[in-house]
């Protein structure tokens, strides 16, 4: 009883002096601003995102954080700061638009100081709810334990949609990878197994089919998807790669393709054909316009000069291999496609573009672009750059490239936040980061995907890759996709388009 | 437990009464710790040195979040945690001897094992101990974390499970065999299904056996995992009902490995059905209990041996990698010295680069007890794992280095040993913000913060990398151009091919000694010439050491491409040369390398010279 009575005294003190956290009255101001990390000062922030946490990176006795709105002010006292998740939603919601002040007290031996404030801009738009990614080690040729996440970005609930754990074993490893949504919806969505079980699987609404995309005319299996938005139709890249090693480099991996093509899977008569079959073409990652009647790819040119070293010459030429970006008109009725049509010449300005995709507006082209190749995850001088499609002009986006790699990226549904990897934080471990893509076409400053703990990145050991946006979770459970991949693969057909 | 109180048959022979063996349970322990110890500190502890630096523990959310992933995770956690302190052995063999006596002493309760059959009590210890100590190779390639104390720590739990439901009563052992089934798997896994298991068997065997209970503890144990294999999500089903348990497959390679963990299992569910027939007042004689006491010792002691790994070569890899990280490279010399057996490929590659180091290859390379012996492992094991990672990195291959200490970590989990190697290959490749993440994590251990703090401050002021000694001695072979390449995991076929076959304008003094060396080991001819001439335009001022000249000496007679009347041979070096050759036609029989006899004999007259290398060290296989 006495505990008890303790106990409670000891948690209402608590609450107390949580509540009551006041910015100092009297304090001398520092005229720069309070150094954090993450840094998330200056951003342009979705009302509907998570709590961005931070931590000082400052020495001091103790820590007063005030984001000031019009109307309202929260205060979170200490050096690490965790706001609720409700009452900072109430802020953003409530300041649409607007701009939050971040003041930052500091008390020191020399008494309390206000560092210079700086803002979050609070967007209009929204951010789509959901995001998944793969997690995996960032290894080179093992892996263990890899799994496909969710992470409902208005707070810090993440789960897994499936883990290749519930199905391989030490002896037969499963990779799994290339999760992919129909229109941000989850109910069409795909992901590949690959060795053990392998297959590729597809959810067509309540159907969960199991398909083996590889056949005798085809050199591999589906790898990079795009499905169709308006026909049960998934483009994808096939690829037969492999990898070596640089000695010195600090890019540490070539991963490269020694052939590639690109198919359509009809999904409703399980038919693969081609829609590109050149020996001189190394083609890649398809990705449709959201009105589904062009489909952008890459493509680099290569002409073999020794056909038995094929695979050290394309080793050792490996900077020789520059993608452009190419597009192709598309009838989805009679699954026919019209001539390449090249979009950018990357290669004339001894550049490699990778990862087209178009804004859901239509209007702008976001890719890729390093030196050379197309596996840019590795590759340090990557960044993002954009095509206006209304005048072919092409811009670097400066604003959310970093000196590191950035590479994949993805478009919320409204076309306002871009979603892309990059290794800018250690150089090692490929990290999410959003940036707010506004009307006029410019890209503002990007901040990390918030987490609760604001170092759970530094003890992370693994990396996020093929970060996609979803409107909703899926709610097929890991242990019900692990039952559909022990099942056998159909097989699909061959269809020939000649 | 069923009473005697029967009086001793004659009272002439000297007796022992169970009454007065209450100290039985304190010394038979207390022996067994300080003999456990002693041996672990005697023969083991760079063993156990090893086994800290392959795990790691950090005292980070992230860390224990990664482990809860699975059942048995805080199994695990602890096991790590207490991994750690064989950075000191003696402290870290202290605190396992002392959870050994732990687990004996609860035995005992537990099992209400009498004072006279204190040995039986022990069986778990030495059976924990068998396990942990038949490890060898296998801390390589396990991939159960913390794998050293797991057993240990999940046994002990068992037995605090079992001793709770003893001292519940009632409904209390309901609600308890819930616990255990609810709370106790998810933290401990298998060994909460064990408890439930010794739990029926203490039921069965008791008079007044509770059926309710065995069925609740029997659905408990089934439908447990199950119904935890919706919530897990990185665990097959099958392995939910073994989870926790060591890493190791259900195959016949395997079974040996399995032996000691089977009698540990086995134990809890076999004893619940022994009668003791020692009560408080029961009396034997003491011949007799000191025979009984005899024979049970002899046994364990036998059992510990026969699982206990002392596999030489496996113990020198050990202390040279302890040496190498110190870089006592004379240490490394002296164990490669004292070995007795045919070395494996990892010992004789260690001991090369200790004489790179010391600039005694040329003279000294053929010193030692050369060839290739396979490594005491029943399952395959590479080089790369045992020891790769150490050689490129001192021999410059910072990427390779990376590589498989990235690879590797996937595959078997993240070590201190591995971050280390990727702490100081980032350095040397100047990805200085890679090697703070990773030296971050070290500032979090308990026993790596200074180590790390060390790197941290060259990060700081980059120009202190140059000067730290270890660098030093490696950066002369970072001189090379970039390429892309691949090993296939043979390290030692790389490293070989590589030195021997690169030439370009950046290598060092010391790169051409190492080419010349890999040369020499490859026993081509066209590459020796070529590293050979390089090696002596580089070192111009110096003395040409003895193996290379009788290489030269061997390679000019044996091939006439290159004209050596005019080198410069010492003049032992072409006197001995000469009494080689007058004792190869003497000794002149068919397959002269491979005869035994003829090889011993070479050996004794020409065992230290790169002839006897050349013609007797044959077809040794890399891993």
């Amino acid at each position: 009883m006495h505990n008890h009575f303790l106990y409670t005294l000891l948690i209402g003190s608590a609450l107390l002096v949580g509540c009551s956290a006041q910015p100092p009255k009297e304090f001398t101001e520092i005229d720069k601003k309070a150094t954090t990390y993450p840094d998330f000062s200056n951003t342009t922030i979705p009302y509907n995102i998570a709590p961005l946490n931070f931590d000082y990176q400052m020495e001091g006795k103790q820590f007063i954080t005030e984001l000031k709105a019009e109307e309202q002010t929260l205060i979170m006292k200490g050096k690490q700061t965790d706001w609720k998740v409700k009452q900072w939603h109430n802020l953003l919601e409530a300041n649409k638009g607007k701009k939050i002040e971040v003041i930052t007290y500091v008390q020191t031996d020399k008494g309390w100081e206000k560092y210079r404030p700086t803002a979050w801009f609070i967007a209009n738009e929204p951010i789509d709810p959901y995001i998944s990614y793969r997690i995996i080690a960032p290894s080179y040729v093992t892996y263990e334990e890899l799994s496909i996440r969710q992470r409902h970005i208005e707070n810090f609930d993440e789960q897994i949609i499936y883990n290749n754990m519930l199905q391989g074993n030490d002896v037969d490893g499963q990779c799994i990878n290339c999760h992919h949504y129909r229109n941000y919806k989850t109910d069409q969505m795909q992901f590949h197994v690959r060795q053990f079980k392998g297959g590729t699987m597809i959810v067509n609404g309540d159907e969960v089919r199991k398909i083996n995309l590889k056949t005798d005319s085809t050199i591999s299996a589906g790898v990079y998807p795009a499905w169709h938005p308006t026909h049960n139709l998934i483009a994808y890249s096939i690829n037969d790669t492999g990898q070596s090693f640089h000695t010195k480099d600090n890019n540490k991996i070539e991963v490269q393709d020694l052939k590639s093509d690109l198919i359509l899977y009809d999904i409703d008569n399980n038919e693969v054909s081609f829609i590109e079959h050149d020996t001189l073409e190394w083609e890649v990652f398809p990705a449709w316009s959201p009105d589904g009647k062009t489909l952008y790819y890459n493509s680099a040119h290569y002409e073999i000069q020794n056909y038995a070293g094929k695979e050290r010459e394309i080793i050792d030429n490996y900077k020789d291999f520059k993608y452009n970006i190419y597009r192709k008109s598309f009838d989805p009725e009679t699954l026919t496609f019209g001539p390449a049509e090249m979009v950018y010449d990357a290669a004339s300005v001894g550049k490699s573009a990778t990862l087209p995709r178009v804004s859901p507006d239509g209007r702008y082209l976001l890719f890729g672009m390093a030196e050379y190749g197309c596996f840019h995850i590795w590759h340090k001088d990557a960044d993002l750059y954009m095509i206006d499609l209304k005048n072919n002009e092409l811009k670097n986006l400066r604003t959310i490239n970093s000196k590191d790699v950035e590479s994949y990226h993805s478009w919320s549904s409204n076309g306002r936040w871009i979603l892309y990897t990059s290794r800018r934080d250690d150089g090692g471990y490929t990290r999410l980061y959003i940036a707010y893509f506004d009307k006029n076409g410019r890209a503002h400053k990007p901040f990390i995907l918030p987490q609760k703990d604001p170092y759970f990145y530094d003890d992370y050991y693994k990396s996020y890759n093929v970060p996609e946006y979803m409107l909703e979770p899926v709610t097929i459970t890991p242990q019900e996709f692990a039952r559909h991949i022990d099942q056998e693969a159909q097989q699909a057909k061959f269809r020939s388009t000649k | 437990m069923k009473t005697n109180n029967t009086k001793p048959k004659t009272q002439v022979k000297a007796t022992i009464e169970e009454s007065k063996l209450t100290r039985m349970p304190l010394i038979a322990g207390a022996a067994f710790a300080i003999i456990t110890w002693a041996l672990l500190n005697i023969f083991e502890h760079e063993f156990l040195y090893r086994v800290q630096e392959l795990s790691l523990w950090l005292p980070t959310k992230v860390y224990f979040d990664e482990r809860m992933m699975v059942p048995g995770g805080l199994m695990t956690y602890i096991a790590c945690f207490l991994t750690q302190f064989f950075y000191y052995p003696m402290l870290g063999s202290l605190i396992y001897v002392a959870l050994l006596i732990a687990t004996q002493l609860l035995t005992q309760k537990v099992f209400a094992i009498p004072n006279s059959w204190t040995l039986l009590a022990l069986i778990p210890s030495a059976l924990i101990l068998c396990c942990s100590m038949e490890v060898g190779y296998w801390i390589f390639q396990i991939k159960t974390q913390g794998y050293f104390y797991s057993m240990l720590v999940g046994f002990l739990f068992t037995l605090l499970a079992i001793r709770l439901y003893q001292v519940t009563k009632g409904w209390g052992r309901y609600v308890t065999v819930a616990l255990i089934a609810a709370a106790g798997y998810p933290l401990f896994g298998f060994y909460a299904l064990l408890a439930l298991l010794t739990i029926i068997a203490f039921e069965l065997a008791s008079k007044e056996r509770n059926i309710g209970l065995v069925l609740l503890c029997l659905a408990a144990g089934i439908a447990t995992p199950i119904l935890y294999y919706n919530v897990y999500e990185q665990t097959r089903f099958v392995r939910m009902f073994v989870a926790g348990m060591p890493a190791f497959q259900f195959i016949k390679r395997d079974l040996g490995t399995w032996v000691p963990y089977i009698l540990l299992y086995l134990f809890p569910l076999v004893i619940p059905f022994i009668r003791f027939q020692c009560a408080k007042g029961h009396i034997q004689t003491k011949t007799r209990f000191i025979t009984t006491q005899a024979i049970a010792i002899a046994v364990m002691v036998f059992v510990v041996q026969l699982f206990w790994f002392r596999d030489p070569n496996f113990r020198a890899e050990i202390k040279m990698n302890h040496a190498m990280e110190r870089l006592e490279w004379r240490k490394v010399l002296d164990i490669a010295k004292s070995q007795e057996q045919t070395p494996t490929r990892l010992m004789v590659l260690n001991r090369n680069l200790a004489l790179l180091k010391l600039g005694k290859a040329g003279d000294e390379m053929f010193h030692y007890l050369d060839g290739g012996e396979a490594p005491a492992s029943p399952f395959e094991i590479r080089l790369m794992q045992v020891g790769g990672k150490m050689l490129y990195y001192h021999y410059a291959r910072m990427n390779f280095c990376y590589r498989w200490c990235l690879e590797d970590a996937v595959e078997y989990g993240w070590k201190v040993d591995y971050i280390k190697y990727m702490v100081k290959t980032s350095i040397i490749s100047g990805e200085y913000p890679l090697a703070m993440k990773y030296i971050n994590t070290l500032k979090k251990t308990l026993f790596y913060k200074g180590w790390a703090e060390k790197y941290e401050k060259m990060i700081q002021s980059p120009e202190l990398i140059a000067k730290d000694r270890e660098f030093a001695s490696i950066l002369p072979l970072y001189q090379f151009e970039n390429q892309l390449d691949g090993d296939n995991t043979l390290v030692e076929i790389y490293l070989l091919n590589y030195f021997a076959h690169t030439y370009n304008e950046l290598n060092t003094p010391m790169f051409d000694e190492a080419s010349l060396m890999c040369a020499l080991t490859l026993k081509d001819i066209p590459t020796f010439w070529n590293c050979f001439f390089r090696y002596a335009n580089s070192h111009k001022t110096s003395r040409m050491p003895t193996h290379y000249q009788e290489a030269a000496l061997l390679y000019g007679n044996l091939e006439k491409n290159v004209d050596i009347s005019k080198m410069p041979f010492d003049k032992s070096v072409k006197m001995r040369f000469q009494d080689f050759m007058r004792f190869s036609q003497k000794h002149a029989v068919k397959n002269v390398e491979r005869d035994p006899e003829a090889k011993k004999l070479f050996y004794d007259r020409f065992g230290d010279t790169f002839w006897y290398f050349y013609f007797f060290i044959r077809d040794v296989k890399s891993y």
